[in-house]
């Protein structure tokens, strides 16, 4: 008996009937909102998933894909509706009606074009579960929201109580996993690493009133400004920021149709993606390896402090490691076949290379190096007369597409590839740079790589000062009146880590390091004895040598930090770790288990401040929290001198006032942050936040940076203090 | 270094393994429980808003209050001795709550004390502000003067204006 789609793909046409319903009540309802975020990410995913007929190995990779696709869509239907109805008028690309119709348009298309039978939503839902599978699954899903509310409790000042039993849950799901590897499913110990994942993202991320970091308040600059501007254009002056599509058009997009703040948006929604991350590469290893070296692996990257507190406050980044590691799951699908797996890589490359420009960069050259690698090492074989295995997982055609595309996006479409010229400037300039951090011996030099040197109050101020002669513009107060105020340390230091931990956390990193190392060098020259895929070997190398080069290139550093750069080496090089616990496993089981859950916990206990310091996600204070946790003062202030400055009016703050004006105000320029007597202009503005109000400022130049006493006495004396509120100041 | 590890199994599915109206009629129970929990949870998202309050679970908005310079852009300039110098600033009150917020204006001369000039109290709605416009008699000593304009209880530092009192004459 013939039956309409429509019929057979009910589900679908349910959900795009509530999606229609919801836009057409605009209710204020928070849920309504955050339904239409979901409807409006999944309804195209799975119907454009659903009519290429492509199936990934396992449930979570098909989920992830949809819903990458889903924002894809959204993110290209979103730059693209500026241009095409730019053709029939100056229409307002970024409204409500354009986008959403669009939305439905797609996915009613894509819904028909699905196999018959086939309804795209519900082949997402699992067919069946067990009980005790949907009791965990609630309550892993609801402990998110517990990391939100520890969050806000402690904005709110009311205590860390609930955010030390979410991260008690947190290490203890971890280690749950680690032990129960081999018994639990892997959809379920995927579902329990995303859940902790974005717990503790939202840790940080839900940390102030406002955005919480350093770029992420660039980031939502320019939102703001593709949403003032009705459109999606490329920029005009190379602005890199303004050119990536993943902080531009889609969350304006997602504001505008669900009727989200943006706020909640950069806060809340991003963090959904980057949270897949960890879960994604917990598939990717175990294609080749059993589970419980797999979920180590995959948990390290949890734990890494710069997952949770860097990557929540990098939203551009969130949105391209997320495509990163379904990019890997899809390239090494062998259940997919050759032309759908080359079809769904360029797809899935496309979307990361409009989403950041860096990740794409660094992809592309190892996707280009490991196929060449991988090409050079079959030849040997085969000249050995030794057999090789099918064809390449990464085909030509891939490598190529995604060149072609990193070159049509960044050098012809946005012109953005002044990150790329400054790299071969740089070193054209100034070589390799080797190692740079310091004098001290080979090895501390290899150890605090990364980590930018630390100058006293004095030495900051004399290099701020010779920094400033090359502003010939500048009109200094005479060097009578800024010697009567020296230099000086801050009443009230930072508490720094101290004891058993800042020597035990080297020796793990080392450690891990030692592991990665050894497990790619066992995986590529004695590859037969293990399961990996020689190719995977092979790109593990190339990461291996990609990271080493960041690590030891002081240039090179300059343009992709260190710390992200690991983390995104980690979703590749999860594989040769999980084969060294996996084998470590196999000679000493119970040891092997018990130190790999010991490291764990020591860079999860190290990471959230539970061993000293003062992390942002326990403390409102400690130099994480001055540095990047925005006050509705702060916030205030910056707006008022906004208001009262010319555009044109010079402003210096500290390092970090800077990210205060980025919040209040519409400027978008970096001002002067050298806050030291002898650099500040007589006719500027200065902001002084809350950190700086209680005495204490920050400094960086170039790669040399220094906590110093506010120079207070000198503003009241020589400049008017002409805005006040308990925690922020402005002197003119 | 190197072991034999066995290869996981993971399920590969077919081409169109969902395509059947059968393998479609699987999923209906768990669609229909999904749907029912994710109501029943916004449902809870919804009307626990005031519990969620009063828990500190909800972004909460800060309470301060503020002074600010009126005219703050042109504030250099000199002043002729015991002339009368107008300033105008600006009480702002972030807060649902109105207030009642006492000012006070100091001046001190060049290697002086200061001294009240004037003092008052003015209401500021909850967020809002209000403006009061002072004038002070500057001292008549030639050299830097000191104005301060205080919120007694408010937490916030005074403002602080330096002017410079002209030996002779002089112009704002």
């Amino acid at each position: 008996m013939y039956q309409g789609w429509w019929i057979t793909r009910w589900s679908t046409l349910v959900l795009l009937g509530l999606f229609i319903a919801a836009l057409a009540t605009r209710s204020d309802l928070v849920v309504s909102r955050l339904a239409l975020v979901a409807l409006m990410i999944v309804l195209p995913g799975a119907t454009v998933v659903g009519a290429a007929r492509i199936r990934l190995s396992t449930h979570a990779a098909q989920l992830a894909l949809v819903a990458g696709t889903g924002v894809a869509v959204v993110m290209a239907w979103s730059a693209l509706s500026g241009a095409l109805l730019a053709v029939v008028g100056n229409y307002q690309a970024f409204s409500t009606a354009p986008l959403a119709i669009g939305i439905i348009v797609i996915s009613l298309v894509a819904a028909a074009a699905c196999p018959r039978g086939c309804d795209p939503v519900l082949a997402l839902v699992p067919s069946g579960l067990a009980r005790p599978s949907y009791v965990s699954a609630i309550g892993f899903a609801v402990l998110p929201v517990l990391g939100l509310v520890a969050a806000e409790r402690l904005n709110n000042r009311m205590g860390t109580a609930v955010t030390y039993v979410v991260l008690a849950i947190v290490a203890g799901s971890v280690v749950a996993a680690v032990v129960w590897a081999e018994r639990w499913s892997l959809g379920r110990i995927q579902w329990v690493l995303y859940s902790v994942a974005l717990t503790v993202v939202y840790l940080y991320s839900f940390r102030s009133n406002h955005l919480y970091g350093f770029d992420i308040q660039q980031e939502f600059q320019r939102f703001n400004f593709a949403s003032n501007t009705g459109r999606w254009l490329p920029p005009k002056n190379g602005d890199p920021y303004s050119a990536m599509l993943s902080i531009t058009a889609l969350p304006v997009a997602v504001t505008k149709v669900s009727g989200l703040s943006g706020l909640a948006v950069f806060k809340g929604c991003y963090p959904l993606l980057l949270a897949a991350v960890p879960a994604l590469v917990l598939g990717f290893v175990r294609r080749w390896l059993p589970a419980r070296g797999a979920v180590v692996a995959a948990a390290y990257i949890i734990v890494l402090a710069q997952f949770a507190g860097q990557l929540s406050a990098i939203t551009r980044q969130q949105v391209g490691f997320f495509y990163l590691a379904l990019l890997l799951i899809v390239l090494f699908d062998a259940g997919l076949a050759r032309t759908a797996r080359t079809v769904t890589s360029l797809f899935v490359l496309a979307a990361l290379v409009v989403s950041h420009y860096t990740t794409s960069y660094l992809v592309v050259q190892t996707l280009l190096a490991t196929a060449v690698g991988y090409w050079v090492v079959r030849k040997v074989r085969t000249f050995r007369g030794a057999e090789n295995s099918g064809s390449p997982f990464i085909s030509g055609i891939v490598v190529l597409g995604g060149i072609a595309m990193v070159v049509l996006w960044d050098g012809v479409i946005t012109r953005t590839v002044k990150n790329v010229t400054g790299v071969s400037t740089a070193f054209a300039n100034r070589g390799p740079g080797l190692l740079p951090s310091g004098n001290g011996s080979l090895l501390s030099r290899w150890l605090n790589a990364g980590v930018s040197k630390t100058l006293d109050p004095s030495a900051f101020y004399q290099v701020a000062k010779e920094a400033s002669t090359k502003e010939h513009w500048l009109n200094p107060y005479p060097t009578s009146i800024t010697s009567a105020y020296p230099a000086a340390a801050p009443t009230t230091p930072i508490t720094s880590v101290h004891g058993i931990i800042t020597s035990v956390l080297p020796l793990v990193a080392q450690l891990i390091l030692v592991a990665i190392v050894v497990g790619t060098a066992i995986i590529l020259f004695r590859n037969r004895r293990t399961p990996v895929p020689l190719e995977v070997a092979v790109l593990a190398s190339v990461t291996v040598a990609l990271v080493g080069v960041i690590r030891i290139s002081g240039t090179l550093a300059e343009f992709y930090n260190q710390d992200r750069a690991q983390v995104q080496a980690a979703m590749v090089l999860s594989v040769p770790l999980a084969y060294v616990v996996t084998w470590l496993e196999t000679k000493v089981r119970a040891a092997a288990v018990a130190v790999a859950v010991f490291v764990l916990l020591v860079l999860f206990a190290s990471s959230f401040g539970l061993v000293g310091g003062q992390s942002p996600v326990l403390n409102n204070a400690g130099r994480a929290y001055d540095n990047f946790y925005i006050t509705d003062q702060d916030v205030a202030a910056a707006g008022w001198l906004d208001r009262h400055a010319t555009t044109t009016g010079l402003i210096w703050s500290d390092r970090y006032g800077t990210l205060r004006i980025w919040a209040g105000t519409p400027r978008a320029a970096t001002n002067h942050q050298d806050l030291t007597p002898a650099t500040i202009d007589q006719g500027s503005w200065v902001l002084l936040a809350g950190a700086n109000v209680a005495g204490r400022s920050y400094g960086q130049i170039e790669n040399q940076g220094s906590t110093f006493a506010t120079p207070t006495n000198f503003l009241q004396d020589h400049k008017n203090r002409v805005y006040s509120s308990p925690n922020a100041q402005v002197y003119r | 270094m190197s072991a034999a590890i066995a290869v996981p199994e993971l399920p590969v599915p077919t081409e169109e393994s969902d395509s059947q109206a059968g393998a479609n009629r699987r999923h209906y129970g768990p669609f229909v429980a999904a749907m029912v929990v994710l109501a029943a949870l916004a449902l809870l998202v919804q009307f626990a808003g005031g519990v969620a309050r009063s828990l500190g679970a909800t972004a909460q908005p800060a309470t301060f209050v503020a002074l600010a310079l009126n005219g703050a852009p042109t504030v250099t300039g000199k002043v002729a001795p015991s002339s009368e110098f107008p300033v105008a600033f600006t009480v702002i009150n972030v807060g649902r709550a109105s207030i009642n917020q006492q000012w006070i204006v100091t001046v001190a001369a060049p290697g002086r004390a200061a001294k009240s000039v004037a003092n008052g109290s003015v209401a500021v709605p909850g967020n809002g502000r209000a403006t009061e416009n002072v004038t002070v008699t500057m001292p008549a000593a030639p050299g830097t003067a000191t104005i301060q304009i205080q919120a007694p209880g408010s937490g916030v530092a005074p403002l602080v204006l330096h002017v410079q009192v002209a030996s002779t004459g002089g112009q704002q």
